[in-house]
């Protein structure tokens, strides 16, 4: 019998995991229900460095074309990424409970697409950036290195570094 | 497929649903859990039309008094429904990832009444007297489309082909075609 400090075996997995990632060493994915919508058809469509977590119940409901790119010692806690575009996190981001990336304002899963996936603007997440519980970050988004995004923030252009973000629609304060 | 695969990908038996739970031709649920909170006493309970698409985390969170109506070629991607009265959606309306729909507030507005409540709903205490709940039924028309984490509160109507932003908070009604942004939400005719 398995001892239960192990992981479960590839064949006991609930989802398959997909081959075309790339996962650094001493990362953790909580779950393999984190790849049900996963459908990316890039070379890699997921990649994480090294030490960085994607913790809950995570949802990579990626597109075709979707690359999502991880830095190292990230962590990413109940995080839903719904694309078919490229996000970006850089290293040391913390992004918080039930935040949302997204390609769009009310993106579909793979089965409902009635029209060819469109690829949306890239998302580029800094180094360092804090994006806190329920946060929703759409196309365009570019939040700058240590910048810090509030709780319930809706972010669709430029934060800079350093600078806060908060409200709906969204508020900067420069460092 | 495994069991437990099956659970999580729409091939279970659609036919271990209670009773009052309508669906219409080809539908597609990808998690029985969408009703593990439907305490509807009435029949129908929830009634889904043709080729409506239910995906995980989708809640059907009713009271013994709520309702859900959902019409053709809707999608649900992941709303939590709170019906204590009724919730009407249209045809053809997708609703995103994380969207609160609530037709009741669930507790009284008066401090008194509220510690009332919450002596009748915590342990120890008689659910049957509980203060009976304001409710106003929610519609959204055919077309509509309800953006990522927008919250929908009680009596509200949103028009045919109106757009709910990401995030959006609605507690007036959206006129038809209109787009709704922000918290609170302001009405406005262009994207």
């Amino acid at each position: 019998m398995r001892p239960a400090w192990l992981p479960p075996a590839e064949e006991d997995l609930p989802v398959p995991v997909p081959a075309n990632i790339d996962i650094g060493a001493d990362c953790q994915i909580w779950s393999a229900l984190a790849f049900l919508h996963y459908r990316s058809e890039r070379p890699l469509g997921l990649r994480m460095g090294r030490n960085s977590v994607l913790w809950g119940v995570t949802m990579l409901d990626l597109g075709p074309q979707a690359e999502l790119a991880i830095g190292d010692f990230s962590g990413m806690l109940e995080v839903t990424v719904t694309t078919n575009g490229s996000v970006t996190v850089g290293d040391f981001a913390i992004i918080g409970h039930h935040v949302v990336i997204a390609g769009g304002q009310a993106p579909l899963p793979p089965e409902d697409k009635v029209e060819p996936d469109v690829v949306p603007e890239p998302i580029d997440i800094g180094s360092g950036v804090f994006i806190a519980a329920g946060s929703i970050v759409l196309p365009g988004a570019r939040i700058g290195d240590e910048a810090v995004v509030g709780a319930g923030t809706v972010v669709d252009g430029e934060v800079p570094p350093g600078a806060t973000a908060f409200g709906n629609p969204y508020r900067v304060i420069e460092r | 497929m495994s069991g437990e695969l099956a659970e999580v990908t729409g091939g279970w038996d659609y036919g271990t649903l209670p009773p009052n739970i309508h669906l219409g031709e080809g539908c597609f649920i990808e998690m029985p859990d969408s009703f593990g909170g439907c305490r509807s006493t009435r029949d129908p309970a929830v009634t889904l039309g043709n080729r409506v698409r239910v995906y995980g985390w989708t809640r059907f969170n009713l009271e013994p008094a709520g309702c859900v109506e959902v019409g053709d070629d809707s999608v649900l991607v992941g709303a939590m429904l709170m019906g204590a009265e009724r919730i009407t959606i249209g045809a053809r309306v997708v609703v995103s990832y994380f969207v609160t729909i609530a037709d009741s507030d669930f507790h009284p507005r008066d401090p008194e009444s509220r510690r009332r409540d919450s002596l009748a709903l915590l342990p120890g205490g008689d659910p049957a007297q509980r203060a009976p709940l304001s409710t106003a039924p929610v519609v959204i028309d055919d077309d509509a489309r309800i953006g990522i984490g927008a919250i929908v509160l009680k009596g509200v109507r949103i028009g045919a082909g109106a757009h709910v932003e990401a995030g959006s908070v609605i507690t007036h009604d959206v006129p038809a075609g209109a787009y709704a942004a922000g918290n609170p939400a302001r009405v406005s005719t262009m994207p």
